[in-house]
């Protein structure tokens, strides 16, 4: 037993080292792959890492309001004196638990929906699945969200599901297409003839070959989120009084900015 | 001595994977004179399409890489010129029918489209008008044998068969008047009654158009009723090559010896066991003669070296040293 | 006499599409004896591989009945009792995309074996190495990746995800059309061996001629949904009625004198092969062919038998062989 556990692990590694041979090639994937872990590791130690980690809060210094980035506050400093660099990289935590939490709850859904939609093209099932994706995807994204976030109480929590809400319509769509060319080739075909089930179908023999796309999608996507979630926060639609956003203070810096004339 | 149309010598050509590197074509050498019909037979992964796109330069040059080798068409090497001269021999000199006649035709521009720029990027006198190339045009359709051509060229490859699909092809491979035709398997996606109105077709216009063909295919039947010379390719090298009757009457080469026994007979003989093995594994050819693992006649030296070609009959060349003389 | 598999009375398969109705299948009749191999010959739109699918139960048939060893089958698959699923298996023609390529070659392996509850002794992974023993590929196999293998030892294992169910039908749908001579042979070298080794009865779809004339203990010709010629295999070959036959027999490349001198004179076929959405009236053959009569546009012929189980439809032979 344990050599065969030895040999299955050997396989996966040289499975690991054969992906990374394929990512590698292209220097562009290198550079992005580092960009995201630098961000990454500075969101989840953001206490650490960034130089004034007390200026995230409520924080107040008069004195070195509205610098220009300088060696002190490489970003400068905002309305109340304080460090952007550091607000920024809180504002990381924010985001990527938006993004990561918005697609982990969105992908499941539609691609589910798309894998059984598709699979059962031509049926009653694919009717209603797919008319209920249009419906989603007939109201534009933002209003929506607003609506969601201004009938429940603004928070956080509120945000994200308002975005998930009109997020998930675009994997099922995806996936739908996808599924229903798949379900016509032959290894379809031979595991019906064969008598697996409609679950087994859907989940082990279609999905598998909708990774690539599906991947691509929610890397792109991670982005968007975050653009919303920002956008929402921008009308104060998605902050308690605890967490700060970036997007936040730029409503306050954009009327003082106009008050002030400068 | 008659000047020869192409003439390929010692071509080496590899390609970068993960792992290492394939060393897929190891040394082939191959020429032919003006007006000829030679074959190209083979097996899959032996390498004959890299051969062909080679020809014409197209292979995309890192992963493949070309170590050595020169491939001479009207005695100018081809691997050596500059893209404007290539593009003048991928327009005038060379043509090519490739094997899936669905996918050299793009779906969504009419048949009239294709075959007039086609026409159009490759005329020998430029600047023909609009009307002179749709003329021509309707000329190759009918040479073509295809009924009705000025419906056709309003058509989409769609709407088509696969046989006519094949002789659009065809059309515009013919509509260059190239000098020299690669046809890649022409026939091997269609039925075996089109395939063989098809072949009839291309002989025929070959022979009024005085093209030089090369004809790649595996099928060993289609060789023998269609060329007058043939070379035979095992895991990038040619193994043997002659004038068609001679080959099919006395095949000298292990290889082509155990290819004709599985091929299965009108005869009624039964279907022979094949070759034993499978083919080398490019990342790690065998060393000397790469047919050396599966010839039941291998012998101490054939581990050791790669044989050339040696004269074993009248205008009969077998690489291999069982004709070592 | 032994006994019959598998026996198709007047099948018809039609599709209804916008363009028409596709009679893919139009009235098929034929019987398949145990441990015989009958040959299903015919180009594109001949409907093979519609009477196939319909057999497997990939489709349900429009009319007609379908009776394996005495049973009425006639319906989709889903409606059939699951052990049908055992008997009956399929190799279908691409070995590319019969084989899922995001699946292990175990795990392909396992599906009929998870489904049919058919672990053995050692569970599913001894059984798949038994499988892949039995088709002489080498247990690391299991693996394995499709695209990582070549276009026959995937066949090969097509061929052993059919064998997982022990079943006694096999259809074999173009199996070795996409391959080279070389691994053709090995393949049919191996699925012969298996038919003797487990009295398997098969059903061989193929365009090739020579290859039949190997294989089948039974030829069958097809063309646009019907059948044209069906004959025991020497007969066949020997003297070959129907004018299709003839034409597709001229057709064939071959690669020696003798076999030169066995096809029946160089026939040129012309035209293109219609449509089943527009099979031509009368005999569906009669545009192409090269001895037509008059009442060939008019009147469908009935098929006639000969002695030794040669049957023909064709005008030519209206009076009696």
């Amino acid at each position: 037993m344990g050599k065969t556990k030895t040999a299955d692990l050997s396989r996966r590694w040289e499975k690991v080292k054969k992906s990374w041979y394929k990512f590698s090639k292209n220097p562009l994937s290198i550079i992005g792959a580092t960009i995201i872990l630098i961000i990454v590791c500075l969101a989840i130690f953001a206490p650490f890492a960034a130089p004034y980690p007390e200026h995230a809060g409520s924080f107040v210094n008069f004195d070195e309001a509205s610098m220009p980035p300088n060696l002190k506050h490489p970003f400068g400093t905002d309305v109340f004196g304080r460090d952007i660099m550091s607000r920024i990289f809180f504002g990381f935590r924010f985001s990527i638990t938006m993004g990561v939490v918005v697609i982990t709850l969105a992908a499941p859904v539609g691609i589910t929906l798309g894998l059984i939609a598709g699979y059962m093209k031509g049926t009653w099932v694919d009717t209603v699945i797919m008319r209920l994706t249009d419906i989603f995807v007939a109201v534009p994204p933002l209003v929506l969200a607003l609506a969601v976030c201004s009938i429940l109480t603004p928070s956080v929590f509120n945000a994200m599901m308002a975005v998930t809400l009109m997020w998930w319509p675009w994997y099922c769509r995806m996936v739908y297409g996808i599924a229903s060319s798949i379900k016509n080739e032959f290894f379809v075909q031979a595991a019906e003839v064969t008598g697996a089930g409609k679950l087994h179908i859907i989940f082990r023999e279609i999905l598998p070959n909708c990774y690539g796309p599906i991947f691509t999608k929610i890397s792109l996507d991670m982005g968007w989120v975050i653009l919303i979630g920002s956008a929402l926060s921008f009308v104060g639609l998605a902050h308690n009084l605890q967490h700060r956003t970036w997007a936040q203070w730029l409503p306050m810096e954009a009327s003082i900015c106009l008050i002030s004339g400068g | 001595m008659a000047e020869r149309l192409l003439d390929i010598k010692d071509l080496h050509i590899s390609f970068d994977v993960y792992g290492g590197t394939l060393k897929v074509l190891n040394g082939v050498n191959l020429f032919m004179y003006e007006g000829e019909k030679v074959g190209l037979v083979g097996e899959t992964g032996c390498g004959k399409t890299t051969t062909a796109k080679s020809i014409l330069n197209i292979l995309p040059v890192p992963p493949a890489r070309i170590p050595k080798g020169e491939i001479f068409f009207k005695r100018q090497d081809v691997l050596k010129m500059v893209p404007k001269e290539i593009q003048r021999i991928r327009a005038q000199g060379i043509s090519m029918i490739f094997q899936d006649p669905t996918a050299a035709l793009n779906p969504v521009f009419t048949i009239g489209d294709q075959l007039m720029e086609a026409i159009k990027y490759s005329s020998i006198q430029d600047g023909l008008s609009r009307r002179e190339i749709r003329k021509l045009a309707i000329q190759t359709l009918q040479d073509v044998a295809l009924p009705d051509p000025e419906r056709i060229l309003e058509n989409y490859p769609i709407q088509l068969s696969g046989g006519m699909r094949q002789r659009i092809c065809i059309a515009m491979a013919l509509a260059t008047e190239s000098q020299l035709l690669i046809a890649d398997e022409p026939t091997t996606s269609l039925d075996v009654t089109i395939q063989d109105q098809v072949l009839r077709l291309l002989g025929v216009l070959v022979k009024e158009k005085e093209t030089s063909t090369i004809l790649i295919t595996h099928s060993l039947g289609i060789v023998r009723e269609w060329t007058q010379r043939v070379y035979v390719m095992y895991a990038g090298g040619m193994v043997e090559t002659a004038r068609t009757a001679e080959l099919f009457e006395s095949p000298l080469h292990p290889y082509t010896q155990g290819l004709m026994k599985a091929v299965p007979k009108l005869t009624g003989e039964g279907i022979a066991e094949g070759i034993s093995g499978r083919i080398p594994d490019y990342l790690n050819p065998p060393e000397g003669c790469r047919f050396n693992p599966r010839c039941p006649h291998v012998m101490p030296v054939c581990k050791k070296e790669r044989p050339p070609f040696f004269n074993a009959r009248d205008d009969h060349q077998v690489a291999c040293f069982l004709f070592k003389e | 006499m032994a006994a019959e598999t598998l026996k198709l009375i007047n099948l018809k398969k039609y599709f209804y599409t916008k363009m028409g109705t596709v009679k893919a299948a139009d009235g098929v009749s034929f019987s398949i004896r145990e441990r015989e191999t009958l040959g299903l010959v015919g180009e594109s739109g001949s409907g093979k591989s519609t009477v196939a699918y319909t057999i497997l139960g990939i489709y349900g048939p429009t009319q007609g009945n379908i009776l394996f060893k005495g049973q009425d089958i006639s319906r989709e698959s889903k409606k059939r009792p699951k052990h049908f699923k055992k008997e009956i298996q399929i190799v279908f023609q691409d070995p590319g995309s019969s084989l899922n390529p995001r699946r292990s070659i175990k795990q392909i392996l396992e599906l009929p074996l998870r489904v049919h509850h058919i672990s053995g002794n050692g569970g599913f992974t001894e059984q798949v190495e038994k499988l892949l023993n039995m088709v002489e590929l080498p247990s690391e196999y299991m693996y394995k990746y499709p695209l990582a293998i070549g276009g026959g030892e995937r066949q090969i294992v097509a061929i052993a995800r059919a064998l997982a169910t022990n079943p006694s039908f096999i259809v074999l749908d173009e199996p070795t059309s996409a391959l080279d001579v070389s691994v053709q042979a090995k393949i049919i070298g191996l699925l012969m061996e298996l038919q003797e080794e487990l009295n398997l009865t098969y059903l061989f779809i193929t365009h090739d001629l020579s290859l039949m004339r190997n294989m089948a203990t039974r030829v069958a010709i097809m063309y646009l949904g019907k059948i044209c010629e069906i004959a025991p295999t020497v007969e066949f070959f020997k003297s070959p009625l129907h004018p299709y036959t003839r034409i597709l027999l001229s057709s064939i490349p071959v690669v020696s004198r003798e076999e030169e001198e066995l096809k029946p004179k160089k026939i040129t076929s012309r035209g293109e092969i219609p449509s089943p959405v527009n099979v031509p009236p009368g005999c569906s053959f009669h545009l192409r062919c090269p001895e037509r009569m008059d009442i060939c546009s008019q009147v469908d012929p009935e098929i006639t038998g000969k002695e030794k189980g040669h049957w023909v439809r064709c005008h030519l032979y209206d009076k009696g062989l």
